[in-house]
């Protein structure tokens, strides 16, 4: 008896082609939800407590309010708070809108940000955001939409530190607990949870009576973490999500030429650069740190590794945030003058260990790479080091690394320099910058309430930090967003956040 | 002690498992065989338990000494300070042997403590993912099963046809490439280029069928050649000879007296493969973009998120060695050496 090849062989593609073909429904692109892949999700939907960082701000702007926030520039615009105001330099003076509730119908007033002040501020709560606003040292309500806020000293950008401290619905808080509104959260914003899976994915759902309700805007949003970026992609070329967030360079140039898909992208608050220990003895010498500057071609890394997605730089902050100076090129690429400055400040036989992580910012090891290759070709030798995320992180807080590694390091969402700066002063272990100097600059821009006068101090320190070189400068990486045809009103902006009121669905 | 007689098909088997081995010398020492298996059933849970704590310690030990999440979890604009308070808050900032002996005694109740990412307890987080986790792996091992089986019968019953020859080396690639390529080739083909299948997600049947095949593929791969060399290994033993002189219908000789001799050593291997395979998932999840356990274990440990890492890793385990010892169990009591040892 012979195997009945060809009979089996039938009825196999007979059933194959059944399942395929009742598959293919494409019904996971459905209308007027709007479907977003991120390259991570949040763990808790509590917004002060346990997150910090993009994936978060980009889930909890859509569900709660925050007192500020920015515009697509980055400039510090009202939100809950309408006006702010110092009545002396310790003290600040906010007034709230009076049209806010949260999705429950509970009214956001001045007691409800009191409320989500405390909570956050009180040790006991163990929240993470209470590193953000640790410079406030009271709560008052001073009316039923007025509230006063006093500093420990002076603090010229609590507003802008208020931008990530999302307001809590205080009586459903209380009565239900940490843990139930980790499961139900309630917000003001124009969108409410409806199911959440921690870590992974979110949906939500337009909520119609928030303040800034739209009727334009989308009726659901489903929020998905797809880590691997080519499987993101596909998501975004089979019609699976609308927007999806991190394109890599390379593909990001090839996905542009595709008819119905789009490739959008903005300069992030964020600088990447490999920072020098100016006490390490080879490093000393400024003329030597210079002279490493001049060895690296900043515009070849932009366009070979960075595909063009990145702006060259010679200091922290880029033109969309506070302590950026216009004046400061980056250094130009001259390997004949680096070599002549290495021979003149006595330099032989330097070899430099370089730190890097692999894939916690974009294309870190292969710029560090890059940088090898550069110096290299100065003379200088170079060990490629690769640090995993956890070991990085933890070296770079406790002061080890030495004398260089690779490093991104962002402003966002307040855009301002104090956010990097604050990383330099010499007494920190974070900090590779030894400079009393800088020191005094970085103090008196903390104390300084005058935003032109702050404005001036903190592009000085841009100056100094820039000819100390303090660091490789290499660029300020820009967020690409590949972007369906369908979508319209999307904004890409510096800090990573989507602001989805604003975007619909053709 | 007896030892019992092995016949020579069987010899695989006992060098793949030596744990199967042992159970046929264990089960044929006792007087009564129900008795032995019932020693075997408290010998294997006694194991399971010293497993599960070994694993746990030294899970615990190698994922603090690699690494601290406290810093990860502040995020940028936390300073020295309070990055210190966070971590006497969560307990981090007391001496390794205080904090094993602390969650050892936890974990005897099973508390597995809170997510320090997410404040959920870590165990409600583990279970549902579970759930994901099995349907994705056990489907693949239907799928590897129900494939593997009738190629390597038929690659050792039709050698000569081109047929079988070129599906033996069909399954082959599925050997050969690694699911961190096979995946993302799916997608590109059946997704991207074909749009007749969901690139990434488990809302629906249609969203299975990419990771079901290609966590399918490497263990279909490797039981497809091991039925091939069970099948062409028993077909030339005396009985088969024997069967065929009987003038049975070729179909019987290799379905009946062939095949269910051959599938002894094979359902050994598939529950070892299970461990593996649950490996293997972690990398499918990822491509896929599936909240599965092993989705969970990996962010938890790129973020030091150890209570959630070592609840991952404990239900983890529990299923593997579960099974396991459910394997051992279930084979004392279908293994014919085993009743004719007790029987004697």
């Amino acid at each position: 008896m012979r195997f009945k090849f060809k009979q089996a062989a039938r009825s196999l593609a007979l059933t194959l082609g059944l399942t395929l073909g009742i598959c293919h429904v494409p019904a996971w692109a459905q209308a007027k939800v709007l479907k977003v892949a991120l390259g991570s999700m949040v763990a808790s939907m509590e917004p002060n407590a346990k997150t910090s960082g993009p994936p978060a701000t980009i889930v909890f702007y859509p569900i709660y309010d925050t007192l500020t926030f920015t515009n697509d520039k980055g400039e510090i615009v009202p939100s809950v708070a309408t006006a702010w105001k110092n009545t002396s330099p310790n003290i600040w003076e906010f007034q709230l809108r009076s049209d806010v509730r949260f999705s429950n119908g509970e009214k956001l007033d001045a007691q409800a940000v009191k409320f989500t002040l405390d909570r956050v501020l009180n040790p006991e709560n163990k929240q993470v955001a209470r590193a953000r606003i640790a410079t406030i040292k009271s709560v008052v309500v001073s009316g039923a939409n007025s509230l006063r806020i006093a500093t420990d000293a002076p603090d010229p950008i609590l507003p802008e530190r208020l931008l990530s401290i999302f307001i809590l619905p205080p009586n459903y808080f209380q009565s239900v607990g940490a843990d139930v509104f980790n499961q139900k959260p309630i917000g003001s914003g124009p969108f409410k949870v409806t199911s959440f899976t921690p870590s992974s994915q979110l949906r939500l759902e337009a909520v119609k009576t928030s303040w800034r309700s739209n009727p334009q805007q989308v009726e659901a949003i489903e929020v998905r973490s797809i880590p691997e970026a080519s499987t993101r992609v596909a998501t975004l070329r089979t019609g699976e999500s609308h927007i999806v967030e991190s394109i890599p360079p390379d593909l990001a140039q090839r996905l542009s030429r595709e008819p119905g898909l789009q490739v959008v992208a903005e300069t992030l608050g964020q600088v990447n650069l490999i920072l020098l220990n100016t006490d390490s003895p080879a490093l000393a010498k400024k003329e030597v740190r210079q002279a490493l500057n001049l060895a690296v071609d900043k515009n070849a890394i932009v366009e070979a590794i960075m595909k063009g997605y990145a702006v060259p730089t010679g200091q922290l902050v880029a033109s969309n945030g506070i302590g950026h100076n216009s004046a400061i090129q980056p250094y130009p690429y001259d390997p004949a003058k680096a070599k002549a400055m290495l021979d003149a400040a006595g330099v032989k036989d330097l070899t430099l260990p370089l730190y890097t992580t692999q894939g916690l910012q974009l294309n870190d090891r292969e710029m560090t790479e890059a940088v090898a290759g550069y110096l290299n070709a100065v003379g200088v030798k170079t060990e490629i080091k690769v640090l995993e995320t956890a070991a990085f992180v933890q070296n770079y807080h406790g002061g080890g690394m030495d004398p260089a590694f690779f490093i991104g390091w962002w402003y966002f969402p307040a855009m301002d320099g104090d956010l990097v700066y604050v990383w330099n002063q010499s007494g920190m272990k974070q900090s590779r910058f030894h400079n009393l100097k800088f020191d005094e600059m970085y103090k008196a821009s903390t104390r300084e309430m005058n935003p032109t006068k702050r404005k001036e101090i903190m592009s000085n320190m841009a100056r100094l930090f820039h000819e100390e070189a303090a660091g490789i400068f290499l660029l300020h990486p820009r967020q690409t967003y590949g972007l369906r045809k369908e979508v319209q009103g999307f904004v890409p902006r510096p800090d990573r956040v989507i602001v989805f009121d604003g975007i619909r669905l053709r | 002690m007896v030892k019992p007689t092995i016949r020579r098909e069987a010899a695989p088997l006992l060098l793949d498992a030596g744990v199967h081995g042992d159970v046929a010398v264990r089960a044929s020492a006792g007087p009564q065989w129900p008795a032995a298996v019932t020693r075997l059933l408290l010998r294997r849970l006694a194991e399971l338990v010293i497993t599960l704590v070994g694993i746990w310690t030294v899970l615990f030990f190698v994922i603090r000494l690699s690494g601290d999440p406290i810093a990860l979890l502040m995020g940028p604009g936390a300073n020295t300070e309070q990055i210190e308070a966070m971590r006497r808050d969560l307990g981090l900032d007391q001496s390794l042997a205080v904090q094993y002996l602390l969650e050892l005694k936890r974990m005897a109740t099973f508390d597995f403590g809170r997510s320090i990412r997410g404040g959920q307890s870590a165990l409600d987080l583990a279970w549902p993912r579970l759930a994901t986790s099995l349907q994705l792996t056990l489907t693949a091992m239907v799928v590897a099963v129900l494939l593997a089986i009738p190629v390597g019968i038929a690659a050792a019953a039709w050698r000569e046809r081109r047929i079988t020859k070129a599906m033996l080396s069909l399954t082959f690639f599925g050997q050969a490439l690694p699911i961190f390529w096979t995946g993302p080739l799916l997608i590109l083909l059946f997704a991207v280029t074909w749009q007749i299948l969901p690139a990434a997600g488990w809302q629906s049947p249609a969203h299975y069928i990419l990771p079901v095949v290609t966590l399918a593929s490497v263990l279909m791969a490797k039981l497809a050649r091991l039925v091939r060399a069970e099948m062409l290994e028993v077909l030339s033993q005396d009985y088969i000879r024997t069967a065929r002189s009987k003038g049975l219908r070729e179909r019987t000789v290799i379905f009946v007296h062939g095949a269910r001799n051959a599938m002894i050593p094979v359902i050994t291997v598939i529950g070892a493969e299970l461990g593996q395979l649950i490996g293997a998932a972690v990398i499918t999840e990822n491509i896929f973009a599936i909240p599965g356990l092993g989705d969970m274990i990996l962010n938890a440990a790129l973020a030091r998120d150890y209570p959630l890492v070592q609840a991952g890793v404990f239900v983890i385990t529990l299923l593997v060695v579960g099974i396991n010892v459910a394997v051992d169990v279930a084979y004392a009591f279908i293994d014919p050496r085993v009743r004719n040892a007790t029987q004697r």
